[in-house]
């Protein structure tokens, strides 16, 4: 009689479950962070060329400085954020399916820890 | 016959219980090892998001050749509206509970440095542009290129916000 739990294959269903979360996270998140990226350069190039042409003045030229500089901070919170996720959902499913071969050797269902 | 019951020993039996036995140890040794890094998805703050940001194209519009002083008063309401829109969600965000909240000491969740949504931080990045353009507004120099600037920084802010919000929903 075959060993019912194949450690094996159970590593193999993990494998393909966690990178297909983190494959489709990832490209999400890359797409996100290029289009920020250029909004915020554009934002740059935008405040240089309003200040050079004088169509902005001292103040306004300022507080455009300090809005650039908190969305550099800000942007690194919302990529670790957007990490998290991805982490989490990555493990989540490698212990679904953990668990569903846990299931079928014993042959019932079992509740998920969460 | 003594009265004793006798069970024929198989060894396939044997397989069977410690096979079964290895799975209910792997199942208690993975007992809350699931984890929450996120806090739970929230659509009535995806919705109040999503009215913000047209509230706010609305105003962009409006103001898109700029406004001639003494003006203010057609827009002092809107102002006034959307920031509040955008204060009220940030209060929201904050007051919802963050994973590290529910971490056992000690806990794999506890060990990573913070767990805090970065929405109450976006929020409050989102409504600054808005409160300078009203000022600016109110003093009656919000020039064409003000509100230029203005809408592109508000685009980045409230796109993070929406981003992070929407990737919730897992």
């Amino acid at each position: 009689m075959p060993h019912p739990f194949d450690p094996a294959g159970l590593a193999k269903d993990i494998a393909a479950a966690v990178s297909g979360t983190l494959q489709q996270d990832v490209t999400a998140m890359s797409g996100f962070s290029r289009t920020q990226l250029q909004a915020m350069s554009k934002q740059a190039a935008w405040i240089a060329e309003a200040a050079a042409n004088n169509e902005i003045t001292k103040a306004q030229r300022d507080f455009f400085l300090q809005d650039l500089a908190r969305m550099a901070l800000t942007f690194v919170k919302v990529i670790k954020g957007l990490s998290l996720i991805a982490v989490e959902k990555a493990w989540n499913a490698a212990v679904r399916v953990i668990w569903g071969a846990i299931e079928t050797v014993i042959g019932k269902a079992l509740p998920l820890p969460f | 016959m003594d009265g004793q019951v006798r069970v024929k020993y198989r060894p396939e039996m044997l397989a069977r219980l410690l096979s079964v036995l290895a799975a209910f140890s792997l199942a208690l040794l993975l007992l809350g090892c699931a984890i929450r890094l996120a806090p739970d998805y929230d659509q009535s703050i995806v919705d109040g998001l999503e009215a913000a940001n047209e509230e706010a194209m609305v105003l962009f519009a409006a103001t898109a050749n700029g406004a001639a002083p003494g003006t203010f008063g057609e827009r002092e309401a809107a102002y006034n509206a959307l920031i509040g829109k955008l204060d009220s969600l940030r209060v929201t965000a904050q007051a919802r509970p963050d994973p590290a909240s529910f971490a056992p000491a000690g806990g794999m969740t506890a060990d990573i440095a913070t767990l805090e949504s970065p929405t109450p931080q976006v929020l409050s990045d989102t409504v600054q542009p808005i409160v300078f353009m009203r000022d600016n507004d109110r003093a009656g120099m919000l020039t064409a290129a003000v509100v230029q600037g203005i809408k592109q920084s508000f685009e980045i802010h409230i796109a993070r916000a929406l981003i992070y919000e929407k990737a919730l929903r897992r």
